[in-house]
C-alpha cells in the first residue's frame, strides 16, 4: 500500500537550440503549443554538445528537440545520440528547422525519430510527443 | 528502485534525474525510498529564493551557484514554475538563466512544474529535496515565484529565505506588510541598476524597524546587479550569516521540526483523501446521488450529508482495521 498512486504523470520534453542560431523564435513558438497540450517543457540553448545530453540527464525527459536554422546538426545531432546511447538513455527524438532533403535518410538511420521541416503542422508535433 | 539508489548513491545523475522523475510522479513507493535515504539526510543546507515573475530570481541563482562552485562547494537547484491551470503543462524557463554553469562540477539543476497544488508547492518538492540532500549536495537552492501559498511552503521548507524584490517595490512592501515580511530571512534588491534601489531599501528598513524584536533575526537587506553579479557576495554573506545565527539559537533546527510536521500534514491530506475518494466515487450509492444531484431531485449539501451518513459507505470508507 502506502502513497503509490501514480497518477500525475506528464510528459517532460527539452527543446535545444544552439546558440549559434540567432532564429528561435519558432522553437518557443512549438514550446508554448506542447505547454498548452498538457506538456512540460524546458528550453534551453546551448554552446557545447555535452550540454544538452548533461541536461536531459538531469531532467529526465522523455523527448528531446533540436532546431536548426544554419549547418551544424550535422555534427551535433549524431553526437548527442551517441552520448545519450553511452549512458543508457533512452528518449524520442525530434529535429525541426532547415534539414536538407538528403539528410533526412541518414538522420533517421542514426536514431532520429522525427524530423519537422518549416510548415509542418503544429499537431504532428503535439502527436509525436504526447503519444 | 534499488538499482537507481545505488546508481545515485554512487554519484550517478542519470540515477538521480530518473529517481527524482518516479518521486514525482509517484511510481515508487515514497515510504521505501525514504526509509533508504533516511541515514543520509539532513547534511544540505536549503535556500529558498522567491520573488515576484521577473524579479531575477534565476538570475541570482545563477550568481549564487557560481559562488559556490568556486569555493569547492556542490550545489542542487530546484527550480520550480507553475504549471498551467488549463492544459497542466508547463514551460520551465528558470534553467535557461542558469546555463552557464550546466557542466560545472558538483551542478545538478532540475525544473519543476507545481503540477495542480492549487497555487502551492507540490509535496513532492520536499522528497526532491531530500533525493538531492541525500546524493551530498552542500546546498540546495529551491526557485519559486512568489505567489499566494508557494512562498509560504518554501519558506516552511527551506533553512534560509531570501526574497527578491526590485526597485519600485514601494506598494509591494506596504502590501507585504503580513506574511511574507516575516518569512523573509534575506531581502535583495535586484536591479539596482533600474531605479531608486536606495529607496526600496529604505522602504524595508521601515517596515522591518517596527517589526524588530529582541533575539529574533534581523533580516539583512541586499542590493544587487544580478545579470553583472554585483552584490552577489554579500547575498551570499547574508545567507551565511543567517545560517550561523539559526543554527546557534536553535532557530534551523525548530524550523526543521515545523518543516517535518507540515510534510507529514500535507501527504497525510494527501493521502486521505485520494482513499477516502476513491473509496466513495467507486461505490453504488455515490452513482444514485450523482442521479438525483444531476436531476434536481436533491441539493448537493444535502446529498452529501446523506451519503456519508450511509452505513455502507461509512464501511467503504474506512474498510476493516489493520490486522496487527
Ligand atoms: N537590468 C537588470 N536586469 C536584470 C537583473 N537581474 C535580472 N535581470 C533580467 O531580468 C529578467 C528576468 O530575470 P530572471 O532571473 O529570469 O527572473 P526570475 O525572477 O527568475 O523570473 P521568473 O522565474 O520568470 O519569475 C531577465 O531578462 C534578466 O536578464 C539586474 O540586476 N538588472
Ligand atoms: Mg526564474
Amino acid at each position: 500500500m502506502g502513497t503509490m498512486a501514480g497518477n500525475s504523470r506528464k510528459v517532460r520534453v527539452l527543446l535545444a537550440k544552439s546558440d549559434q542560431d540567432a532564429h528561435d523564435r519558432g522553437i518557443r513558438y512549438i514550446a508554448e503549443v506542447l505547454r498548452d497540450a498538457g506538456v512540460e517543457v524546458i528550453f534551453i540553448r546551448y554552446r557545447i554538445c555535452e550540454e544538452v545530453t548533461e541536461i536531459a540527464l538531469q531532467e529526465d525527459v522523455d523527448v528531446l528537440g533540436m532546431g536548426f536554422y544554419s549547418s551544424g546538426y550535422e555534427f551535433d545531432i549524431p553526437t548527442i545520440l551517441e552520448a545519450l546511447k553511452a549512458k543508457g538513455k533512452a528518449l524520442k527524438f525530434m529535429v525541426g528547422g532547415i534539414i536538407s532533403g538528403d539528410e533526412v535518410p541518414k538522420l533517421k538511420a542514426i536514431g532520429v525519430d522525427a524530423i519537422f521541416g518549416p510548415g509542418t503542422p503544429t499537431e504532428d508535433v503535439v502527436r509525436f510527443v504526447a503519444h | 528502485m534499488n538499482e537507481l539508489l545505488r546508481g545515485m548513491l554512487n554519484g550517478d545523475t542519470f540515477a538521480l534525474g530518473r529517481l527524482i522523475t518516479m518521486a514525482e510522479n509517484e511510481q515508487l513507493e515514497l515510504g521505501a525510498l525514504m526509509r533508504q535515504l533516511r541515514h543520509r539526510l539532513g547534511r544540505a543546507y536549503l535556500i529558498g529564493i522567491t520573488g515576484a515573475p521577473g524579479a531575477g530570481k534565476s538570475t541570482v541563482t545563477a550568481r549564487l551557484i557560481g559562488l559556490m562552485v568556486e569555493t569547492g562547494l556542490s550545489v542542487g537547484v530546484i527550480a520550480c514554475d507553475p504549471s498551467s491551470p488549463y492544459s497542466g503543462g508547463a514551460v520551465l524557463g528558470d534553467r535557461i538563466r542558469m546555463s552557464q554553469h550546466t557542466l560545472a562540477s558538483g551542478v545538478f539543476i532540475r525544473s519543476m512544474a507545481t503540477r495542480g497544488y492549487h497555487g502551492g508547492l507540490s509535496p513532492t518538492l520536499h522528497t526532491v529535496a531530500s533525493l538531492l540532500d541525500a546524493f551530498g549536495k552542500d546546498y540546495i537552492i529551491l526557485e519559486t515565484v512568489g505567489v499566494g501559498q508557494t512562498e509560504l511552503d518554501i519558506a516552511n521548507i527551506a533553512d534560509s529565505n531570501v526574497l527578491v524584490l526590485t526597485p519600485h517595490a514601494g506598494d509591494e512592501i506596504q502590501a507585504m506588510k503580513s506574511g511574507i515580511m516575516e518569512i523573509a530571512d534575506v531581502f535583495v534588491v535586484n536591479k539596482m541598476d533600474r531605479g531608486e534601489a536606495d529607496a526600496t531599501v529604505e522602504d524595508l528598513q521601515g517596515v522591518l524597524r517596527m517589526r524588530r524584536k529582541a533575539g529574533n533575526w534581523e533580516p539583512r537587506i541586499v542590493k544587487s546587479q544580478a545579470v553583472e553579479g554585483i552584490g552577489i557576495s554579500d547575498v551570499f554573506a547574508a545567507i551565511e550569516l543567517h545560517r550561523r545565527f539559526a543554527s546557534e539559537t536553535g532557530l534551523r533546527d525548530r524550523r526543521r521540526r515545523i518543516s517535518s510536521k507540515e510534510a507529514f500534514c500535507r501527504t497525510l491530506d494527501e493521502v486521505l483523501m485520494k482513499r477516502i475518494r476513491k473509496a466513495v466515487t467507486s461505490s453504488a450509492e455515490f452513482s444514485s446521488y450523482v442521479a438525483k444531484v444531476e436531476s434536481g431531485e436533491l441539493d448537493r449539501y444535502s446529498a452529501c450529508d446523506e451519503l456519508l451518513a450511509d452505513k455502507r459507505m461509512w464501511r467503504a470508507m474506512c474498510g476493516d482495521p489493520p490486522a496487527s
